[in-house]
């Protein structure tokens, strides 16, 4: 298999200055379902608000409605073992934690049968097209992705309207548009499916950086330091 | 080279036989790490000629060894190495690191007085 092309740049590091208004550029693909998502994206905040760097939240497909068979095929310890995992990273990170309520697809406990994605689901994703259009998909999924995991509320589908409000777009507009065109949003998703393969890794989160990729909650340390060996600045608070 | 780590299992060294022979097959400064096996398990502490020698003549042994360790690493709940287990909770993954030291501390881990000896930290400088 030929190398991807940015692993080869790797050892050369940008030298251009980093402020504000030239931030260095990471690509954060995404997926609503997976908790190490979740579990990720309060600190890629953090980074954006401490670091002169700029975050492209872009969504893709949880992996149970891109490949229903996908839990059933992996080995059989997978599942759980993430499953506990999650409930323990998140005690390690100090994050609230809760597999959401109600689950975006139909999984049978036993057998991790896939049998129907919710039709919320749909909506919930391609939502997210639309604020990653209009340029607020960080402001829309961040707030998202705690109506769905944090444990302070169920029944996340009723929320999405106020999390693209709230995000600064118009709420109620935004579901109508995405409902009415449910082809030109899918066609952005399938576009940072596209895309994320291209780093060289197509498993979520995953943050890309000069095409390479930063796989997992646990490489966010990582992604940090090759930032700062490519010039990274902090942003400069101003005191009141 | 498996079955040999078996044997230094089997002889209470594992860690140092593990610390010695990966590092002189990764740390990129020898090829050939099988001319090197012998003389690494001696730096291990254990007898490296004798131990190769009962390797050979017993290879069922060592691989029973092997096949246990590959069940008790399965019943922790996940199948893939790198991989701690305490208290039969699996740490996955040199990613887990952290994770597995701040369940040792939640659990009364404490320091040693002293380093130990087989394993300085200088070794990591020359071999």
């Amino acid at each position: 298999m030929p190398v991807p092309k940015a692993w080869a740049d790797i050892n050369t590091p940008l030298t251009a200055l980093v402020t504000e208004e030239n931030p260095l550029v990471v690509d954060h693909f995404t997926s609503f379902r997976s908790p190490y998502c979740y579990l990720a994206m309060g600190r890629m905040a953090e980074l954006q608000n401490t670091y002169n760097v700029r975050i492209n939240i872009r969504v893709v497909f949880p992996i149970a409605v891109k490949n229903q068979q996908f839990f059933q095929d992996a080995p059989d310890y997978r599942y759980l073992h993430d499953f506990l995992d999650a409930i323990r990273l998140g005690q390690f990170h100090e994050i609230p934690y809760r597999f959401p309520v109600p689950d975006f697809v139909t999984q049978e406990p036993n057998t991790l049968v896939v049998s129907a994605i919710k039709p919320e689901t749909w909506t919930l994703v391609r939502c997210a097209a639309a604020a990653q259009e209009q340029g607020r998909a960080f402001q829309y999924v961040q707030r998202m992705m705690r109506y769905c995991w944090d444990g302070q509320t169920d029944n996340w589908m009723d929320y999405i309207g106020e999390a693209l409000t709230a995000a600064g777009m118009d709420g109620p507009a935004v579901i109508d548009e995405v409902m009415a065109n449910p082809d030109k949003y899918q066609a952005i998703i399938e576009q940072n499916e596209t895309d994320l393969h291209a780093s060289g890794y197509g498993g979520v989160p995953n943050n890309v950086f000069r095409g390479e990729p930063f796989w997992g909650q646990d490489r966010i340390d990582m992604l940090l330091w090759r930032l700062k060996w490519n010039g990274l600045t902090r942003k400069w608070p101003l005191v009141d | 080279l498996t079955r040999l780590a078996a044997a230094a299992q089997d002889q209470d060294k594992g860690l140092e036989f593990l610390d010695k022979v990966m590092r002189m097959m990764w740390d990129g400064q020898n090829d050939n790490w099988p001319d090197f096996l012998i003389e690494y398990m001696d730096r291990a502490g254990m007898d490296g000629k004798s131990t190769d020698a009962d390797v050979k003549a017993n290879a069922d042994k060592y691989d029973a060894i092997l096949d246990k360790n590959g069940a008790d690493q399965q019943a922790t709940g996940h199948g893939g190495v790198p991989n701690m287990a305490l208290r039969g909770e699996p740490f996955f993954a040199e990613d887990r690191f952290d994770l597995f030291f701040d369940r040792l501390n939640q659990n009364g881990l404490t320091k040693r007085k002293e380093a130990i000896a087989q394993l300085p930290t200088s070794s990591w400088t020359s071999p």
